[in-house]
């Protein structure tokens, strides 16, 4: 069984992508924000990240370029609203496996979830 | 016992024997002592208030969420909880307020099929039914927060509701009505301006036009059908959507409009013939002159500016002796001379 890590500042929406994804049989953590994240990568091994962009504290570039850095092997999902398309780019060169873009499908998010896992 | 006596007759003796100005200053220690414990006090109050507030609006976003959650993806759903939270939201007005948030929250993360089940289910809720009663009683501020999120979750089952407030003297709650009929409208979005009453002011004009590039998903619609409309504000708002999403199909419409007695809306015409460049048009505009009306003359000399020569211009019958005009005459005249 994979284990996901959910980066989402609503928590409300991190619950809904937690229950959808735990119905599908993966293990989920959830963080609210860069830093918990950050602390969660360092406590436990996970398959995959799904993160968002906007977040307090570290946001989503952050987050992603300190995880390629220490965590290169883990694949990591945007999970973000499109229109920040400075931060899509930077995301992407910085080597994320996917972008989906909010608002999403929760049926498309797990059929990308499958594919990069 | 004694002794707490003793105390007061002493502090009584000591006030009585003292000056009128160390009785003042005491009474104003006194009561700067009591504002600033009361002060104290209302902070310690208010704070105390916002945390239960919180723990409250946590316990009602942990219910919904699982509610949710359960109804949107769960394949083992039941009627019971739904009614339940029903039951829940009922006792408590905060609870109705933080799950509608919440909803918008859904709304605006997720798409597809989920749209359509979570609007099922704050109907199921009776959210739906709670933002009617507003629509029918609540202070207008309420209205308009009721209105949005009818527009935001595409709920369109009470439209004999807002209709009436498209007559409604506050702007934002008309402005809020006219988002939520062009928002909702799977086709004809204008059909609202059937039931105006009062003139569309520039402002709810462009924010008309903003809705339909927005936030209208459907077709175009097309804005001939309002060129006869009662009102002269929609008129011209009809004649300037022509101009700006370049419906060309229309401008048929449009030539006998040069008719029209308001110069406002001729002049709106002139300058949308001219935008979309209708060459054949040139002649009837160039009619329009004989309006004794300086801000259609101008226009006309813009027209023949953009489609005419100069030859045309010099030929006008025209009485220059309004410097704006005889101005406007020299500039067409230069500006063709150059080309």
């Amino acid at each position: 069984m994979s284990t996901i890590l959910v980066v989402e500042d609503n928590e409300m929406v991190a619950n809904a992508v937690a229950f959808k994804l735990k119905r599908e049989g993966y293990e989920v953590v959830l963080a609210l924000d860069g830093r918990e994240a950050k602390k969660e990568l360092g406590q436990k091994k996970f398959e995959l990240i799904i993160t968002d962009i906007m977040l307090p504290y570290m946001n989503g570039i952050e987050l992603i370029e300190y995880a390629k850095t220490n965590y290169p092997s883990i694949p990591i999902i945007v999970l973000s609203v499109a229109n920040q398309e400075k931060m899509v780019m930077n995301a992407f060169q910085l080597g994320v496996e996917d972008f989906i873009s909010k608002p999403f499908n929760p049926n498309e998010l797990i059929l990308r979830v499958k594919r990069v896992l | 016992m004694d002794l707490y006596h003793q105390l007061i007759a002493q502090l009584e003796q000591f006030y009585n024997g003292s000056p009128f100005y160390v009785k003042f200053n005491l009474c104003a220690s006194l009561l700067f002592f009591l504002m600033i414990f009361l002060f104290i006090l209302f902070i310690v109050n208010t704070r105390y208030r916002k945390s239960v507030i919180e723990a409250k609006r946590k316990t009602i976003e942990k219910k919904l969420s699982g509610l949710i959650n359960e109804y949107l993806f769960s394949d083992e759903y039941e009627e019971q909880p739904t009614e339940d939270f029903k039951n829940y939201l009922q006792q408590q007005s905060l609870a109705k307020e933080v799950a509608i948030e919440q909803f918008l929250i859904f709304t605006e993360n997720f798409r597809g099929d989920y749209i359509e089940r979570l609007r099922l289910l704050f109907e199921k809720v009776g959210l739906a039914d709670y933002l009617f009663h507003i629509l029918k009683k609540g202070f207008w501020a309420e209205k308009v927060k009721a209105v949005y999120v009818l527009s935001e979750l595409n709920i369109k089952k009470r439209d004999d509701l807002i209709f009436p407030l498209l007559l409604s003297d506050h702007p934002k709650l008309k402005a809020h009505a006219i988002l939520y009929f062009v928002k909702t409208a799977d086709n004809k979005p204008l059909s609202f301006l059937g039931h105006l009453q009062d003139d569309l002011s520039l402002w709810e004009q462009i924010h008309i036009e903003h809705i339909l590039r927005y936030y209208y998903l459907g077709e175009m619609p097309n804005f001939s059908l309002y060129l006869k409309h009662r009102l002269e504000s929609v008129r011209i708002f009809a004649v300037r959507m022509i101009r700006l999403f370049n419906q060309f199909e229309s401008t048929k419409a449009l030539i006998p409009m040069l008719n029209e007695e308001e110069p406002e809306v001729k002049k709106e015409v002139i300058r949308t013939l001219t935008a979309l460049n209708i060459i054949e048009a040139l002649p009837f505009i160039m009619q329009a002159l004989k309006t004794n009306v300086l801000l259609v003359q101008q226009e006309v000399l813009r027209a023949i500016t953009e489609m005419g020569n100069y030859e045309m211009l010099v030929a006008l019958d025209i009485n220059l002796n309004n410097p704006s005009l005889a101005f406007a005459f020299e500039k067409a005249q230069y500006q063709l001379k150059l080309h």
